[in-house]
Order: structure tokens, then C-alpha cells, then sequence
């Protein structure tokens, strides 16, 4: 039963987007058309638990991508499940992280509006989060060595 | 720290959509794009957070069949382990044995909290357990981490040469008297406790009570016989002697026990009428360990048939008591040989050692094999001092047994 419902969740959810993407005004049919395509693609993946779990990630994220160039807050609305996805529901504590991060990002790429200092601020963030990383990695395999910490 | 193949996967499609959203110039797909990376950026977080506070919150408990092992012999090793709860992580450990071990990968591994497998260590030497290996992974990154702070490494493992005895003089051969601190308590001589008369003890021992009580003599055991740490001698076997190993490692095992509960052990080593190295008082256990090596198999024996005085002196009786004409001769021969004592080097070297040493209970340790000589000659020596004497053989022959049970107990290794 409890997969049952996260099935009928999904397919509402996804319904839900693209009927929403309709009402916006002035919508490009063509987009809407897409939209409609990948959803409908998204929903028979989640419920039939056909495809590869890469294979529905893609599908969702261009899902998110059709949705968001018509209205930009529902891509950031879908981080959360896309994070689901990626992650597995399965370890909360990672989902609760993941999809945080993932929603806030996203949330202040729409934001900003500048594609391109935003991009190359995140590049250099992620650069200083692996190089700390790999130190402090470093410096706990030293400890637990019995060296000097 | 390493990205498993999901995670290459997860941050090309972010690439393509950050990518997507450059040339688009379209913030939902670079949103998208960012919201990938920034999901495997926790990720990446989340991952070492979770290894080290596992890492820390190991316990591991490690035993070892012996810490006396010969060069290349097998020996058991025990591992147990006690993990934290680690949600989201798979982890595997396994056990890091010597550097210079031999063993077999899969059983050090842990499963279930414990793993038990056999190591061979070719190198003499003292050598210790290193650690353990730790091996965490998730959906998104994997890693491996040695653990050999003193917390998870040891115990320490002393390999014994499988070489010969060195002919060199070593300090302590030979006897003398040496001064040594230690603080005395001084107390009378009491009684430790009865035994039966043994053929050779002073008279002046028999407690002549216990031996009307129940018809037989009873002699008291004095706790100056007693006290103090064990004498330990050592009659190193010939090479390939059945049980060497067992024996050598025995005395090994009682060497490091004495010097655990006492804080020095004195120890003689002789190789059948000879002696090779004498170290009272000694605490330096790999020093002592070097001394218990099988010897060269020697064809002169310096004592053949070397029979004790009282030995002798029953014999005597039992030769004048019988009817025959040899028989009267051999008592005559006895007779004259006891009346010209002589004793050999090797008997004083005993009685010397014996004197140098604090007084306590003898242990011999011997394959038994071979001439007994020296070994009678040792329990005579011991007897006239009225200590304990224990003889100690890997499987001892009939005829060993009853060569030795006069003077002492004889237990098998």
C-alpha cells in the first residue's frame, strides 16, 4: 500500500505540472507540448518501475527544465523530488541534506538571473568544498594512523 | 575518498544542464545543473562525516594463540570487533596482520564482528598485529582507510630463529655471585606443606607425627623451598628431536609468565652434560628467548650412565644381598666407587647455580630423549636443597618417565 501511494504521488505530482505549465499565459503550444511528452513519459516510468533509475532521472530532469522555462519556481519546486531520485528514499538524513541543497541552489540560480557570474561562483565553491575535503580527509587518515593529527 | 559511477553519471547531467543554461541563457537549467552539483557536494560532506564518526567509534579486541612463536610455525589469531550503527554506509573491515606475515586475505576478513585465521611470520624478531582496514561506501562515494593507532593495532608477536645455539659466551655464563637490589622481607622458615619420603631426603625432615598417624614417612616441605620465583633449566633438545618445537615454546610460554608475575626469571640452559648459558635474575625477555634454540646433535656424550650416590648405594645393598659370585663383584665395584667420591664439573656448575638463585621450585624442561645423566644428576642436586623439582617432556617414554620419577614429578608438555 505505502508503494502504492508514493506511485499515485507521483503521477498526481507530475500531472499537476503540466497542466500547470498550460495555464501560463501566453505559453509557446510547442512547450507545452514537450512538457506534456516528458511528463507523461515520467509518470509511466515512476508507475509501471520500468527504466533504469538514471533513465528516470534524466527524464525528470528534462521534465523540470520544460516546466521551468515556463514558470521558473516550478523547477525549483521539483528539486526536492529530482534529489529523491538521485538519492533513494531510503536514508533520510541524505535526502533531507540532498534535497536542500539542491532546492536552495536552484532556487538562487532563478534568483540571480545572471547565468553566467552565478555559474562561475559555483564552480569556484565546489572547488574549495572538494580541496577541503581532501584535506580534512587527509588529515583524518593521518589520525587514525597514529600520526601526528 | 572516490566517486562511484552513479556519481559520474549524476554530474554529467548536471554539466549538460548547467551548460544548457549557459547557452540558453536560461536560469531554470543552470538552476537545475547547480542543484545537482550542490546535491553531490552535501553528498561528498555527508559521506566523510559519517566514515570518520565510524572510524572513531571502533573497538577491536585481538588475541593470539602464543606471543612465543618459531620462525614459519602457524598460529592462530582471534579478531574482535565492535561497530557503531552506521546508517546509509556499507562498511567492511578487515584485520592488518604483520607487514612480514603469511596468511590468507579472505579469512582475515571481518564478518560479524569477528574474524579468526592462522598467520605464518617467516622473520624472527619481535613483530605486532598493525590494525585493521576500513572500507566505507554509499550510492555516491567510496573510500578506505588504515587504522594502525595504538588503539587498534597489537599484540606483539616474538618469532624465534629456527638457527642454532651460537657458541659464544654470553654474560651470565658460568657462576659466581653477583649483587642485585631488591627488598627482602626476612621471615623465619615455615611449612609450606607434606609429602611422601622420597629415597635421598634428610632424615632430619620427617615429621615423625604424620608418619605414625599413617604409616608411612612424611617429610615437611620448608617455604624457603618454596618462595620466590621458579628456577627455570632448559635442556635444549637436538635438532628435529620429536616435540623440539613444543618444548622450546613451553619453556618460552613459562620464561614470559615467571617474568610477568615475579619481574625476572633466572634461567640455565645445558645441553646434555654441558652447560651453555646460566642468566639469574633476568627480565629482558627477547634475550632470553635468543637462548632457546634447538642445538647441533653432538655423538660425545660427556656423562654416560652417571648414577647419584644413593643411587649407587641401593644398588650396592642389592648386589651384596644376592647369591651369585657377579653379583658379590659388582657390589665390590660399587663399593669402591663410592668410596673415592669424585663429581663431575658439571654436578658443581649445578650446585653452583642452584646457590646463586633465589631459593623456589625448579622446573626442567627436556625431550627426554637419549642419555639421562645429566638430568639425575640435576634432580640429585635439587633434592639435597629440599626444593620442588618438576620434570617437563612432550610425550615422555616409559622408560624416561621411570628414569626421572625418583626425583621428581614428571608432567607432559
Amino acid at each position: 500500500m505505502a508503494v502504492d501511494r508514493v506511485r499515485v504521488a507521483a503521477v498526481g505530482l507530475v500531472a499537476l505540472a503540466a497542466a500547470g505549465v498550460w495555464l501560463v499565459p501566453g505559453l509557446d503550444p510547442l512547450l507545452g507540448a514537450v512538457v506534456l511528452l516528458l511528463g507523461g513519459a515520467l509518470a509511466w516510468l515512476a508507475w509501471s518501475g520500468h527504466g533504469d533509475r538514471y533513465l528516470l532521472l534524466c527524464t525528470g530532469e528534462a521534465f523540470a527544465l520544460g516546466i521551468g522555462l515556463a514558470l521558473p519556481v516550478l523547477a525549483v519546486l521539483a528539486q526536492p523530488f529530482l534529489a529523491a531520485l538521485a538519492v533513494g528514499t531510503g536514508d533520510r538524513a541524505a535526502l533531507v541534506a540532498g534535497g536542500g541543497a539542491a532546492t536552495l541552489l536552484a532556487a538562487g540560480f532563478v534568483l540571480a538571473g545572471e547565468t553566467l557570474l552565478a555559474l562561475l561562483a559555483l564552480v569556484a565553491a565546489l572547488a574549495a568544498v572538494a580541496v577541503t575535503l581532501a584535506g580534512l580527509e587527509a588529515w583524518a587518515a593521518r589520525r587514525l594512523a597514529g600520526g601526528a593529527a | 575518498m572516490r566517486p562511484t559511477a552513479w556519481t559520474g553519471s549524476v554530474a554529467a547531467v548536471a554539466a549538460v544542464l548547467g551548460l544548457v543554461g549557459l547557452y540558453l541563457d536560461a536560469p531554470p537549467a543552470a538552476g537545475a545543473g547547480a542543484g545537482l552539483a550542490g546535491l553531490l557536494a552535501s553528498m561528498a560532506v555527508l559521506f566523510l562525516v559519517r566514515t570518520l564518526r565510524v572510524a572513531d567509534g571502533i573497538a577491536v579486541e585481538r588475541t593470539v594463540e602464543r606471543s612465543l612463536v618459531r620462525q614459519g610455525s602457524p598460529v592462530g589469531v582471534e579478531t574482535r570487533v565492535v561497530l557503531p550503527a552506521s546508517p546509509g554506509l556499507e562498511v567492511s573491515l578487515a584485520d592488518l596482520p604483520p607487514a612480514s606475515a603469511l596468511h590468507d586475505p579472505a579469512g582475515a576478513r571481518i564478518s560479524g564482528g569477528s574474524a579468526a585465521y592462522r598467520v605464518r611470520l617467516p622473520l624472527p624478531g619481535e613483530v605486532a598485529f598493525r590494525g585493521l582496514r576500513l572500507t566505507t561506501a554509499d550510492r555516491f562515494f567510496t573510500t578506505g582507510l588504515d587504522l594502525t593507532a595504538p588503539a587498534f593495532a597489537g599484540p606483539s608477536v616474538t618469532v624465534l630463529p629456527a638457527g642454532q645455539v651460537h657458541g659464544e659466551d654470553l654474560p651470565g655464563t658460568g657462576a659466581g655471585e653477583m649483587e642485585r637490589e631488591k627488598r627482602a622481607l626476612l621471615r623465619g622458615q615455615g611449612i609450606r606443606s607434606y609429602r611422601e619420603f622420597r629415597s635421598g631426603d634428610d632424615p632430619a625432615l620427617i615429621d615423625w607425627k604424620l608418619s605414625a598417624k599413617y604409616g608411612r614417612f612424611f617429610v615437611r616441605e620448608p617455604t624457603g623451598s618454596a618462595g620466590g620465583p621458579p628456577f627455570v633449566v632448559v635442556d635444549l633438545p637436538p635438532c628435529g628431536a620429536p616435540g623440539a618445537d613444543a618444548l622450546l615454546s613451553a619453556a618460552g610460554d613459562t620464561v614470559e609468565s615467571v617474568i610477568r608475575d615475579h619481574g625476572s626469571v633466572s634461567l640455565l640452559t645445558v645441553a646434555g652434560g654441558d652447560l651453555v648459558a646460566f642468566r639469574p635474575g633476568e627480565a629482558d625477555l627477547p634475550a632470553l628467548v635468543r637462548l632457546l634454540s634447538p642445538r647441533d646433535e653432538d655423538p660425545a656424550a660427556p656423562l654416560f650412565r652417571v648414577r647419584d650416590p644413593v643411587w649407587l648405594r641401593r644398588r650396592m645393598g642389592a648386589a651384596d644381598r644376592g647369591a651369585t659370585g657377579p653379583s658379590h663383584r659388582l657390589a665390590a665395584a660399587l663399593r669402591a666407587t663410592l668410596a673415592t667420591p669424585s663429581r663431575s664439573p658439571f654436578e658443581e656448575e649445578i650446585e653452583r647455580c642452584l646457590g646463586s638463585v633465589e631459593p623456589g621450585s625448579v622446573v626442567v624442561f627436556t625431550s627426554g630423549v637419549g642419555e639421562l645423566s645429566h638430568l639425575v644428576l640435576i634432580g640429585a642436586a635439587v633434592r639435597r636443597t629440599g626444593r620442588e623439582l618438576r620434570f617437563r617432556l612432550p610425550g615422555a617414554a616409559r622408560a624416561t618417565v621411570a628414569g626421572l620419577a625418583p626425583y621428581a614429578r614428571v608432567e607432559a608438555i
